[in-house]
């Protein structure tokens, strides 16, 4: 740090540091079009570009990066599930995989399970957390689980205290047989959460539900602290 | 004064993209284009702030240095991509300004990279896609400023050779595991970072980024692309046991008989009065 001379009071001063911005193409077909074009509205019409395109929307939407990201949260295992839109607050329990090679299942109907095989709610990555529709008597865990709508909230409490808020995004059922993977297991860029419960006909010869119900919910955005201050 | 520091040194260099993003969250992954901005430029550091537009509209900004942006959501097509300094209008004559297309169902990464005289970005392909069983992939993104060609040892061979400022390699695919990785001089074996302990999980993408200079320690990130379940569960997953079901089971078969009945009834009453009349 010491040998850095850097201005710390002025710190948006519109030194000349940097000059040339080149945007080369890498791969992927981009075609590199350097030139200096102002290409928005507030020019006059004349200008040889397309029409400003800004024209009828009049507005931006600025989306910051969050600072806050959860890049910097370390790991820690979940401890509870809270999803307030349908009454869900409950413990979690561990859940690994079978001899059959199937995933385990909460013993307690009114616990839910996290699959301790794939990541940890907050990390990136598909968390998975498995809970009972009902019981042999009545409603269970997840027995609302149908009712949540795109845009809900999931909270999950870690055993460091700390809080991950995921935000629904979608629901799907799909008979056991064909739950796919990819859609539950497979690989996704920010931290993600898949809510799993039993769904349509009940089969009582097998005693089990035809269906599965997967809930996905995707890391919501943190309020951004630094963008506050100028 | 707090305000001023944080943004000196986190906001120093504000990389904002402007993109269409899809209204609402529509999950298929395959008719979206994912993008994210990393900052990877140590002359940036210096107090100079950029803004990036797409297209004219939407805004990202305040990539800290060494850190990537979340991935955005857009529609795949053209994007005229623009740079400005901040406080700049949008009418203003951008620095750069270049067309890059996206397509669906990819990833990428528009990286900044950067040396005092001069920044650079590059539109990079990332794939998110999930490795093989028990497998890790990992590249190689070389950001540091300068002439000097680095070579990625990985448990003490190389495992990407010669990488030259700027640039991305292709991924590779290896054994999951903890491994000790050192970046060096390419085709020698002397070290500019020193060994340190890398985890390439199973499921997990990761890019290996060589930064620093300009005042900056040199050193190498680890950043994760994406992750999926190291264990993926056979079938689906047996979560009820019935007693919800049974009542709504044990109604409809009521209610069935109850209707068989009556028909029965009614047919019995009429049979009754036709012999009868």
């Amino acid at each position: 740090m010491e040998g850095r001379p850097r201005p710390r009071r002025a710190p948006l001063r519109a030194g000349a540091a940097v000059g040339l911005l080149a945007l080369a193409a890498a791969a992927c077909g981009t075609t590199a079009a350097p030139r200096a074009q102002p290409a928005q509205a507030g020019r006059p019409a004349a200008t040889t570009g397309p029409a400003p395109r800004q024209a009828g929307t009049g507005r931006f939407t600025v989306v910051d990066i969050p600072i806050r990201s959860w890049r910097r949260l370390p790991p820690s295992p979940p401890v509870r599930l809270e999803i307030p839109a349908i009454g869900v607050s409950a413990r979690l329990v561990r859940l690994g995989l079978g001899p059959d090679g199937r995933m385990q299942v909460p013993g307690d109907f009114q616990a839910a399970g996290w699959f301790t095989g794939a990541a940890e709610p907050g990390q990136l990555g598909p968390a998975v957390v498995a809970g009972h529709v009902d019981s042999r008597t009545g409603p269970a865990v997840f027995y609302r689980l149908r009712d949540l709508h795109p845009g809900d909230l999931v909270r999950v409490v870690r055993a460091d205290r700390r809080v991950v808020r995921f935000v629904v995004e979608s629901l799907a059922r799909y008979p056991k047989p064909d739950l796919p993977g990819d859609q539950v297991y497979g690989p996704t860029t920010a931290p993600a959460l898949r809510l799993i419960t039993c769904a349509g006909t009940f089969d009582r010869e097998r005693r089990s539900y035809r269906d599965n119900l997967v809930v996905s919910a995707t890391i919501a955005a943190e309020p951004q602290p630094g963008a506050a201050g100028r | 004064m707090l305000h001023r520091r944080l943004a000196a040194v986190i906001l120093a260099a504000v990389v904002a993209i402007g993109l269409v993003v899809l209204p609402g969250a529509a999950a298929g992954a395959q008719d979206e284009a994912l993008v994210r901005v990393a900052h990877f430029a140590p002359g940036l550091l210096k107090g100079d702030v950029y803004v990036v537009y797409v297209n004219g509209r939407l805004q990202l900004k305040g990539v800290p240095f060494k850190t990537v942006s979340d991935y955005l959501k857009v529609k795949p097509g053209r994007f005229q991509v623009e740079v400005r300094k901040s406080g700049q209008p949008a009418s203003s004559t951008p620095v750069i300004a270049a067309t890059v297309r996206l397509e669906a169902g990819r990833a990428y990464t528009v990286a900044v990279f950067g040396q005092l005289t001069s920044v650079k970005a590059m539109l990079l392909d990332d794939d998110v896609s999930r490795p093989g069983s028990g497998k890790s992939k990992v590249r190689l993104i070389q950001a540091l400023p300068g002439d000097q060609a680095v070579d990625l040892a990985a448990g003490g061979d190389v495992l990407f050779a010669g990488a030259k400022f700027p640039s991305a390699s292709d991924y590779l695919e290896v054994q999951a595991g903890r491994v000790e990785v050192e970046v060096r001089k390419a085709g020698s074996g002397d070290v500019l970072a020193p060994a340190r302990a890398v985890n390439l999980p199973k499921g997990a993408v990761s890019s290996l980024v060589v930064v620093g200079g300009i005042g900056e320690k040199l050193e190498l990130l680890d950043i994760r692309d994406s992750v999926a379940s190291a264990a993926a569960p056979a079938g689906g997953v047996a979560t009820g046991a019935g007693g919800t079901a049974s009542t709504g089971g044990r109604r409809f078969a009521t209610l069935f008989l109850l209707g068989l009945g009556v028909v029965a009834l009614i047919g019995f009453v009429l049979a009754q009065q036709r012999s009868s009349g």
